[in-house]
């Protein structure tokens, strides 16, 4: 890894909704909802990070906030060096040209009555209203073919493609721009499973060949861990571990995680009925009124009185990077 | 004899644009208590082939073939006659629990008309029965939740809704259509954990649809394997992931991330399930099967079972897919 300069550095990151209690006074105050608390990452060029959670905790917001699509309330998103918070929407918009969007839901993110050419060329006439006809349609054709679609297939409209074409399309019209950074929010919750590992090798063939970095956002670590490098569980817009992918996943710290890993299903008779279960029970509970003191203890088996004083800090545990956010997490016993 | 038994079942839709075939020649029996997987990628006719069962399908649907619930005939059975057999003796819960409840009524209502319904007691009995069953599926304060309607409900809340509904009449046969594809993983392991408890508690058997392989191996006796409406493979869930034996399952099987191995590329399955107005004669998995031979494209051979309770329905010998 370098020492210059990353890509990407998002610093204490906090995303507050106002929300209206149910029955209030037009005159009530609202109540805050911290949908992302103080997150902190970097992400170097060509490096993949991948950020897991359940419904509810945050992962969307904490994409759509580093592009600038909810407004954030504090906080950094450095990006090349500079803090994307500060600027208007025009500097903005020619930032994004390097910072593009995949969605979750492959139809819905596509317009319906375009075709699919026009929405993979619809950046390059946003951005570069000088390209047109001929080496317009080149370049979409490029696109097409490397993403694997057929370029003789731009004219149809995207109701009569499947998920994963449909999704394949998505990342065409992130990269045309020729991005440096692709967010991509649950790619491949909606598709099958056969389709899926398409979606997720495409992606990482072309991250080889174009140098791209990745945010990978899924809820299942199994997903995650055949892209990522780098692995963030978030719970109720707190990031509890955070560690490299071979540390995560051959020991992971944090209860939260534990419980994550143990919910994925092994496609395997007899280990998948030996595993021990750890389920979570319950739900994830309301984040306008978040437990105090660590934010899992509702729903952790080791949860203790003191658990509720105090929050826990994410730190670096291991020494090697390895931070988790947990009181029961031992510094000395973990490093032997 | 089993307590259901499938024979050649056959669901064409009638379209503008000509007939699809949806499920064609599908056979199975299942027994008392014991859990069946079916497994395949959307558009494998899954849902359409117990759709079929229920009765749940539109008007353009023609079924054919012989579906036998404890000895009686289910296909073309009167409406009134399947009424009684529906939730009463075969409960369905549907993968989306959200549009799959009455967003206008209140979940004590919902749930107590199915008792009210089927075994005519009164509304207040059916809401103490209605209160005992939330409580079975793990509700939290189901006293208060129960009278809220189903928008007040989490995701996973909802579908422990549904499956208490489906419940309510304690049926011989629960079928499950892709139950936790809508929820967090996290959910999905509350939800089948729950599922395998109540089956040993009521007996039920279960027919659990899905697409993910990982789901079948923790809860399911046999699997059934499906592609382009026709089965594939059939076997005792153990067997199947021991020894896959057909080139699909094979392709299912590399295509699952797994948390307990490393692998560094997922094995694809090349290329889109099959167009079902347009089916090839032979085999529907030959455009995208890596050992086809010529001939998978013209023919294919009827199902071969090969051992007790182990079916095959593949052109190549056993020897050249494993």
């Amino acid at each position: 890894m370098s020492e210059q300069q990353p890509l990407l550095a998002v610093e204490n990151l906090q995303v507050t909704f106002d929300i209206m209690p149910r029955n209030a006074w037009p005159w009530t105050r609202p109540q805050p909802l911290k949908a992302v608390n103080k997150v902190s990452f970097t992400l170097n060029e060509g490096e993949t990070l991948g950020i897991v959670g359940e419904s509810g905790c945050g992962k969307s917001t904490l994409a759509r906030a580093i592009m600038g699509m909810v407004p954030s309330q504090a906080g950094k998103v450095v990006w090349l060096g500079e803090d994307l918070r500060g600027l208007n929407l025009k500097q903005l918009r020619k930032r994004r040209q390097r910072l593009q969007m995949v969605f979750q839901d492959p139809l819905a993110s596509l317009s319906p009555r375009m075709t699919v050419g026009d929405i993979i060329a619809e950046p390059l006439r946003t951005h570069y209203p000088d390209i047109k006809g001929v080496e317009l349609r080149e370049k979409v054709d490029v696109i097409m073919e490397r993403v694997g679609l057929h370029s003789h297939q731009k004219n149809r409209y995207p109701h009569e493609f499947s998920g994963g074409q449909c999704q394949r399309v998505g990342i065409a019209r992130a990269l045309i721009l020729e991005p440096k950074l692709i967010i991509c929010d649950e790619p491949v919750s909606a598709l099958d499973v056969s389709v899926q590992a398409q979606v997720i090798n495409l992606l990482k063939s072309l991250q080889r060949d174009m140098g791209l970095s990745l945010i990978f956002i899924a809820h299942d670590l199994s997903v995650v861990k055949h892209i990522s490098d780098r692995v963030m569980v978030l719970y109720l817009g707190n990031v509890v571990e955070s560690a490299d992918r071979a540390d995560l996943y051959a020991k992971p710290l944090h209860p939260y995680t534990q419980a994550l890993m143990a919910a994925v299903p092994i496609p395997d008779p007899d280990r998948e009925r030996a595993k021990p279960s750890v389920a979570l029970d319950g739900d994830l509970p309301s984040p306008l009124n978040p437990p105090n003191g660590c934010v899992f203890r509702t729903r952790c088996p080791l949860a203790a009185e003191y658990c509720g004083k105090e929050v826990p800090v994410l730190e670096d545990k291991t020494g090697a990077g390895h931070r988790v956010a947990c009181h029961y997490v031992d510094r000395e016993e973990v490093q032997n | 004899m089993a307590m259901l038994e499938v024979n050649n079942l056959r669901v064409d839709f009638n379209t503008p644009d000509g007939t699809l075939q949806a499920v064609r020649g599908l056979s199975y029996h299942l027994e008392a208590g014991q859990t069946l997987g079916v497994v395949g990628e959307s558009g494998a006719g899954k849902s359409q082939s117990v759709f079929a069962l229920m009765g749940l399908l539109p008007d353009n649907a023609r079924v054919s073939g012989d579906v036998r619930f404890e000895g009686e005939q289910l296909l073309g059975l009167p409406e009134k006659r399947m009424n009684r057999i529906r939730a009463a003796r075969i409960g369905m819960i549907f993968q989306d629990p959200m549009t799959s409840l009455n967003p206008f009524m209140k979940v004590s209502d919902q749930l107590t008309e199915v008792l009210v319904e089927h075994k005519g007691i009164s509304r207040k009995q059916a809401l103490q029965e209605s209160l005992h069953m939330l409580d079975a599926v793990r509700i939290p304060e189901a006293r208060n939740r129960i009278h809220r309607f189903p928008h007040e409900f989490s995701g996973g809340m909802r579908q422990r809704v549904m499956i208490a509904m489906s419940l309510l009449c304690r049926p011989q046969l629960l079928i499950a259509d892709e139950p936790t594809t809508a929820l967090d993983v996290t959910v999905q392991a509350q939800v089948m954990g729950l599922l395998r408890e109540l089956q040993q508690e009521f007996n039920t058997a279960i027919i659990l649809i899905t697409h993910d392989l990982g789901v079948v191996a923790g809860s399911c006796d046999q699997t059934l394997v499906m592609y382009g409406g026709q089965m594939m493979e059939f076997a005792a869930t153990r067997d199947l992931f021991r020894d896959p034996t057909h080139p699909y399952t094979l392709g299912l099987m590399g295509a699952i991330p797994r948390i307990d191995e490393q692998i560094d590329e997922l094995v694809t399955i090349p290329g889109n399930p099959p167009n079902l107005m347009n089916l090839p004669p032979g085999c529907p998995f030959c455009d995208r099967c890596p050992v086809a031979e010529p001939r998978c494209y013209d023919e294919l051979d009827p199902p071969e079972t090969f051992e007790p309770g182990r079916i095959r329905v593949c052109n190549l010998p056993r020897e050249s897919t494993q």
